[in-house]
């Protein structure tokens, strides 16, 4: 038995090749069965026609891709990467505070903390939007409790509208921004503001001029991590948003769903793809996530 | 009696891109000698280390094992065993753990009581009793270089190899490690492999030691040799004989009278000085030299004291340096010349040197070491 | 705590700590009384959850989302370790473009991924139902593990193994007891977090499950488009309380075998 592993063994060490071919190879099928020709198909559907009562026609068509520069989804598009920009601003505004008060106030309880902070992500992030709906709704609990103490009248339509989805949309990606800051702050050199102090730099000069500008990385990674999906949601807008707040997402599974237009459909999504690469070539550009430390390595 | 070499290295060559990290080097090792190679970080010592041991395998030579080619062998088909300069022991594994850890695997079969026997055995050959069921993390560096040894020392290897193994200890643990190295070897009568940069360590263990500069070796020879013949600049300048001087031969004259037949020259130095050396039988007026001087050799009296030696010169005291037992005295011959020494404290006491004072300096001809001038030629 | 934080922040990360948590305790406290409109707390009852455990829907959407989460959680935890040992051990033609490659499911929307295996599916005629989801949730699965695992190799000691060698042990024996020990707490980490990505997966399981492969969310969702009703309440208290059980006694165990 040894001298048969051995042999093997022997073969595996003189031909790396083969050892990393054998390993990969899972992947690579998963990689290019499921994520390559299925992009690739939709790619080829764009290109297609729309038969009558949705079926696809295989004739060349730019159609399609016509379409898309209709001002109706341009405007769409126009206002998912508002909110989606939005998002991203108030994640990192109150993620940061809370990956700070971690990293440098945590203490012993750093690991408890966090765990917290992911907890509600391992719940079904449905329950957890239908939780808001319930929360937001002209019955729910927040109108409800005004209208007990007498703060108002009406109830306040706080469902349905530009802002519920904005609340979903920070709700659910929170802390996506939450861990890489935490990351990258946790990384960062103590002495370092120490320093910063001992040269006579307040604690908002400390803040702005040292901590920011080392934690970039953390701040990238978690822009990205939330800009990104938020912009393909279509949970969010279709359960908490109404006709007032129609995103990219919603809008395109529409096409799908609604309209069975599959061509439309798959030359939108493609777009949507194609300014999230953007966004992801930028982030790249821009140091790809990697703090100040990292990027001399 | 013959001895059989211990390990072999033919012309072994390994490259890492564009970088040498050794260079056609050969080197034999005979059975039971405590082998160091010293030099500076990045000159290739590791790197011969992991080469013996099969942990990289050389792009050009062979490395032998007691006479057995082993150069395409895996680490574990080597009668070797490696101490990592980490340690590495295994952490989720406890002390009684690591050690038996070669024991237990399969392929060599050891019945367990056995293994139980062999551990103890270690353990008690490295002064740890008892630690058998603790983990590494609750143990000092000191300790868990001690588990290390064990951990290789159990399997019987052949060779065993050391991979600046005290580095992490404070200076009174290495000492007493270094000690305690050297008795353990001697008990087990195998093949010790050191690699280093500090010379004070290989100079107190070794058998040999070889001074590694670039991928092959300076000067490889007894500790002895080493430091008070350094052959090259390099190794002067390694081993801390600090006084070096580049010149030429002035004057060769064959000295019957004083010592038994040796040549004697006369080197002028480019800063002008000019000194009396033994040797340089190859020489003859006009030859460029260089020689180091250790501190050690050079003598320091006040000027009206009465003493003889082949070099001595006026000079004055430039610096002065408390170091405990020694003092180390920064001594300006003229204006172009400085030469450091270094005497007994009790020595300074007696004569009460300070800065600035006027002084005699001198050593003995055959305290002059003539260097080559390159590295070409390895000389054992 | 390590020293006493500024009011200001304690203030601040409070409320958001609050605000992450507030629309979960509101869904707790209401799945134990029987109110079904409006908020009016009208007694303690546990009849939402009784409804849930009665209902036959839900008890088949567990059992599919169990049947898919735990093969996808063991099948992309094994190849997301051989990944890792391919791209963190090896250096060849390509391989920043592979890990390129493999990581674009991570930031891509689940609706584009859900869409292009719909697509996929559909062309080469496979039916919808639970082996399309399985496929799919492995799939993206793969990135998420080989991410968690690379950078839990990258704490590991490579002397380790070295070490390991030159005991005596070759390739294979170094790595299932030296190398998977010590990868171990990154291998557990990628099991815990593939978990709840598939077991709670809505978009993408959406456009790849046929009928009658529902699983939990699914049903959740056409609850909830049925109407709010509180048994979605009971239900997502369950899926909140569950995770956090199996957590509490793995801490727990894990205490144990420290001391």
């Amino acid at each position: 038995m040894f001298r048969l592993r051995r042999s093997i063994l022997r073969f595996f060490r003189s031909h790396p090749a083969f050892t990393i071919g054998a390993t990969l190879s899972p992947s690579a099928f998963w990689l290019l069965a499921f994520t390559m020709i299925p992009m690739g198909i939709v790619v080829y559907y764009s290109f297609m026609t729309r038969g009558p009562w949705g079926t696809i026609v295989f004739e060349f068509s730019l159609d399609s891709y016509r379409q898309v520069f209709d001002p109706l989804f341009l405007k769409i598009m126009a206002r998912s990467f508002k909110l989606a920009a939005l998002t991203v601003v108030i994640c990192l505004a109150s993620g940061y505070l809370i990956a700070y008060w971690i990293a440098f106030y945590g203490g012993r309880r750093k690991n408890l903390l966090l765990f917290l902070v992911i907890l509600p992500f391992w719940t079904s992030y449905l329950v957890r939007i239908y939780a808001w709906m319930t929360l937001l709704s002209d019955h729910g609990l927040i109108n409800t409790f005004l209208t007990n103490w007498g703060l108002i009248d009406q109830p306040l339509p706080l469902l349905h509208n530009q802002y519920s989805v904005l609340v979903g949309l920070v709700y659910t990606y929170l802390p996506f921004m939450i861990l890489p800051l935490y990351a990258s702050l946790d990384r960062l050199d103590r002495s370092v503001l120490e320093a910063a102090s001992d040269l006579g730099a307040t604690a908002r000069e400390r803040f702005f001029k040292v901590t920011v500008p080392l934690t970039k990385g953390g701040i990238l990674s978690g822009s990205v991590l939330v800009f990104a999906p938020s912009m393909g949601e279509f949970l969010v807008p279709e359960l908490l948003g109404g006709a007032k707040a129609m995103m990219v997402g919603k809008f395109i599974a529409l096409k799908f769903i609604g309209l069975r237009h599959w061509p439309l459909g798959s030359a939108y999504s493609l777009l949507l793809l194609a300014v999230i690469l953007v966004l992801i070539y930028l982030y790249m550009r821009a140091g790809g996530g990697k703090d100040a430390y990292q990027e001399r390595q | 009696m013959k001895r059989i070499s211990s390990v072999e290295l033919v012309q072994v060559t390994k490259r890492y891109g564009d970088v040498v990290a050794v260079d056609d080097l050969s080197l034999t090792i005979s059975e039971g000698e405590f082998f160091t190679l010293l030099g500076p970080s990045g000159c290739g010592k590791t790197t011969t280390l992991r080469l013996i041991g099969g942990l990289e395998h050389p792009d050009a030579g062979d490395v032998l094992i007691n006479g057995e080619v082993v150069t395409d062998l895996p680490p574990y088909e080597r009668n070797s065993n490696i101490v990592f300069q980490n340690y590495a022991l295994f952490p989720h594994l406890t002390i009684e753990g690591n050690i038996a850890f070669g024991l237990r695997l399969k392929s060599r079969r050891v019945a367990e009581p056995e293994v139980k026997k062999l551990v103890a055995e270690a353990l008690e050959l490295v002064h740890l009793e008892g630690f058998g069921a603790r983990r590494p993390n609750q143990l000092s560096g000191g300790q868990q270089q001690r588990v290390a040894l064990a951990r290789a020392l159990v399997l019987r290897p052949k060779v065993l190899l050391l991979d600046e193994p005290l580095g992490a200890l404070d200076r009174k643990l290495r000492k007493a490690m270094q000690i305690e190295l050297r008795r353990i070897q001697h008990e087990v009568n195998i093949t010790f492999i050191y690699v280093t940069h500090d010379q004070d360590e290989a100079m107190s263990m070794s058998d040999r030691v070889a001074v590694m500069r670039n991928g092959n070796f300076e000067q490889l020879g007894t500790p002895h040799e080493i430091f008070q013949t350094p052959r090259t600049r390099f190794v002067a300048d390694f081993m801390g004989a600090s006084n070096i001087f580049s010149g030429r031969v002035i004057a060769v004259s064959a000295d019957a009278a004083q010592r038994a037949s040796t040549q004697t020259i006369q080197i002028e130095t480019e800063s002008g000085l000019r000194v009396i050396s033994r040797g340089g039988q190859d020489m003859s007026s006009g030859t460029a030299v260089d020689f180091s001087i250790r501190p050690e050799a050079v003598q320091v009296f006040s000027r009206d004291w009465d003493w003889m030696a082949d070099n001595k010169f006026d000079a004055t005291i430039v610096g002065k340096l408390y170091l405990g037992d020694v003092t180390e005295l920064e001594v300006a011959l003229g204006e172009n010349n400085s030469i450091t020494s270094r005497i007994r404290s009790s020595i300074d006491q007696k004569f009460d040197f300070k800065e600035g004072d006027q002084v005699s300096v001198g050593w003995n001809a055959e305290d002059c070491n003539l260097l080559s001038s390159g590295s070409d030629t390895p000389l054992s | 705590m390590n020293r006493a934080s500024p009011r200001l922040l304690s203030i601040g990360c409070g409320a958001v700590y609050l605000f992450m948590y507030l629309p979960l305790l509101v869904l707790v406290v209401y799945s134990f009384t029987p109110t079904e409109y409006g908020v009016a707390w009208e007694g303690f009852t546990l009849k939402w959850y009784v409804a849930v455990f009665n209902n036959k829907y839900i008890q088949d959407a567990l059992k599919v989302s169990l049947m898919i989460a735990i093969p996808t959680v063991v099948i992309s935890t094994a190849i997301g370790t051989m990944t890792a040992f391919a791209l963190y051990r090896y250096k060849f033609v390509g391989r920043a473009l592979y890990q390129g490659a493999l990581y674009v499911p991570l930031v891509m929307p689940d609706l584009v991924i859900g869409i292009s295996l719909l697509l996929f599916y559909t062309s080469i005629s496979l039916d919808l139902g639970i082996l399309t989801i399985l496929l799919a949730h492995i799939s993206f699965s793969i990135p998420l593990t080989t991410l968690v695992i690379i950078a839990r190799m990258q704490r590991i000691d490579r002397t380790l193994e070295d070490a390991a060698m030159d005991l005596g042990a070759d390739e294979w024996t170094t790595m299932w007891k030296v190398t998977l020990p010590q990868l171990m707490p990154g291998i557990l980490a990628a099991a815990l977090l593939t978990f709840p990505w598939s077991f709670n997966d809505f978009v993408i399981t959406f456009f790849v499950s046929g009928v009658g492969s529902s699983t939990l969310p699914l049903r959740v969702y056409s609850m909830i488009r049925l109407g709010v009703s509180p048994m979605v309440n009971a239900l997502g208290t369950m899926i909140i309380v569950a995770p956090l059980i199996i957590v509490i006694i793995g801490v727990y165990f894990d205490r144990r075998s420290v001391s």
